[in-house]
């Protein structure tokens, strides 16, 4: 899909109807980052005007694929939160859903400027980073307030007791699938059900919310990215996984001072300081893991049986290493919590 | 057969090649995190190769004790934890082949889970044991996965 020998001519052919009929590919690079779709960047000029610079996302062959889903659900939540305007994230241009044009199911969509927020963080000195972290909430709760009536692609849960008994189901699911007993996430469910958090409403979650998938604009706006995984579920996903991620990939911003980034959070939310608190953020911060597992499991039992040859998917055993390390700790982190506030 | 140098001195010695003179020489992003993950993995498999199957001999071991608590205890009540025992004990390993006993770690592992359920439900020190028995093969798992962040960010 990626391959820049053929790939400028089908994009320029793909957008034409889209952009304009005199489409011309002036450049095309791929671009290193996430795991699991393959990216590129082009700058393309419609019509003989000004150049701009467009992102191709597309799905990789079924040998290298860690992950699936779906770009079409992707291009549609995008395309409706875009046309909201309550979300900052990239204009969605165009859709390959089928996969016919441009050799693989993909979408093209704005190139946002700037440097993605973990980078904003490391170069931003301490003094800094509690302004950026209030930005992250301001985001979060732009997203998790989102009237999701405009959002039928996603599935609704019956009520919040049924979506976290759907989370829990769905650990013992990957587990049951898995070709290895992994005895953590059995643990990690009969935990996550006895130890359940007052409920929340349930709202858009945007499913990989960290600070590698959130771009700083030159003006300092936040733009939020990689809407492969958005559901409709309990807010509080986001922030914990946003918090696990920030255990592998420092420096973080919730952790500036973590019971500020949840008051703020719980105020700006109208969610309350009962709903949201490091504990409650903890056990999400674990229940959320749920959909790395359901795409990191199956790419490493591929890889072992030689059905997938990704370095990539070896390479992950680590992260499933480090999951398992979480799921001890914040376990046991909020046991003490709680006996400490008993 | 010649047994020296052992798999994890090859290992540490590729690791270190890659590290010193192909690393330096590579200057595309996607080869160089491809480097990163290589060097990931070699480490893992060289803390893993001179050891996997003594240590998952160990954690069986540790596992049937864990598990054999639990039924002292009279915390299976549905027969989950001595039926998985059962399974285990009917289909030990043949040979120290790693695939074998590799069949054999997954079985414990089951046991593994099902004292973790019995145990956490019945609470108290029995809690503390299962958990215990995760806890050490948690340490294991760290001591293979040793530091890891993800590279290509």
């Amino acid at each position: 899909m990626i391959d820049p020998a053929w790939m400028p001519e089908r994009l320029a052919a793909f957008l034409g109807p889209v952009l304009g009929p005199e489409v011309r590919v002036e450049s095309y690079e791929q671009v290193l980052g996430g795991f699991s779709r393959l990216t590129a960047r082009f700058r393309c000029s419609v019509d003989g005007g000004p150049s701009r610079t467009l992102i191709l996302r597309g799905d990789p062959p079924p040998e290298r694929e860690t992950t699936r889903t779906d770009r079409g659900v992707e291009f549609r939540v995008m395309s409706a939160l875009y046309r909201a305007g309550t979300v900052p994230l990239p204009e969605p241009l165009a859709l390959d859903e089928s996969g016919t044009a441009l050799g693989t199911p993909a979408m093209v969509m704005e190139d946002v400027p700037g440097r993605s927020l973990l980078h904003e963080a490391a170069a931003t000195d301490a003094a800094g980073r509690p302004d950026l972290a209030m930005r992250l909430v301001d985001l979060a709760v732009r997203i998790h307030t989102v009237d999701t009536a405009s959002l039928p692609e996603l599935d609704r849960a019956r009520d919040w007791d049924g979506y976290i008994d759907g989370c829990i189901a769905a650990w013992r699911e990957i587990e049951r699938g898995h070709p290895e007993s992994d005895p953590f996430i059995r643990y990690l469910a009969t935990w996550l059900d006895v130890n359940r958090p007052p409920p929340a409403p349930l709202g858009l979650v945007h499913g990989d919310f960290q600070s590698t998938n959130v771009m700083v604009r030159p003006d300092g706006q936040f733009v939020a990215l990689d809407w492969e995984l958005p559901h409709i579920g309990d807010p509080r996903e986001d922030l914990g996984w946003c918090k696990w991620n920030e255990a592998i990939q420092p420096p973080g911003l919730m952790d500036v001072d973590e019971e500020r980034f949840c008051r703020e959070y719980a105020e700006r939310s109208g969610l309350g300081a009962d709903v949201v608190n490091p504990r409650t953020v903890g056990y999400f911060s674990v229940l959320s893991a749920v959909n790395a597992c359901r795409m990191a499991l199956p790419s490493i039992a591929a890889f072992a049986r030689g059905a997938n040859s990704n370095l990539v998917a070896g390479y992950i055993v680590g992260y499933v290493a480090t999951f398992h390390q979480q799921f001890l700790e914040v376990t046991r982190g909020i046991e003490k919590a709680s006996v400490g506030t008993s | 057969m010649i047994t020296q140098p052992s798999c994890g001195r090859y290992l540490e010695v590729v690791r270190e090649e890659l590290r010193a003179t192909v690393a330096p020489a590579v200057t595309d992003p996607a080869a160089q995190a491809a480097l990163g993950m290589i060097d990931s993995i070699l480490a893992a498999v060289a803390t893993r190769c001179d050891h996997e199957v003594a240590w998952m001999r160990e954690e069986i071991a540790d596992i049937e004790a864990c598990a054999t608590a639990v039924l002292d205890a009279g915390a299976d009540p549905a027969g989950m934890v001595a039926e998985a025992l059962a399974a285990l004990r009917a289909h030990r390993s043949p040979s120290d082949h790693t695939g074998d006993v590799r069949a054999e770690y997954d079985l414990a592992g089951e046991v593994l889970s099902r004292s973790l359920e019995a145990g956490l439900a019945r609470g108290g020190e029995l809690a503390g044991v299962v958990r215990g028995a995760l806890e050490r093969r948690l340490a294991r798992e760290m001591q293979i996965r040793g530091e890891f962040s993800l590279v290509g960010r």
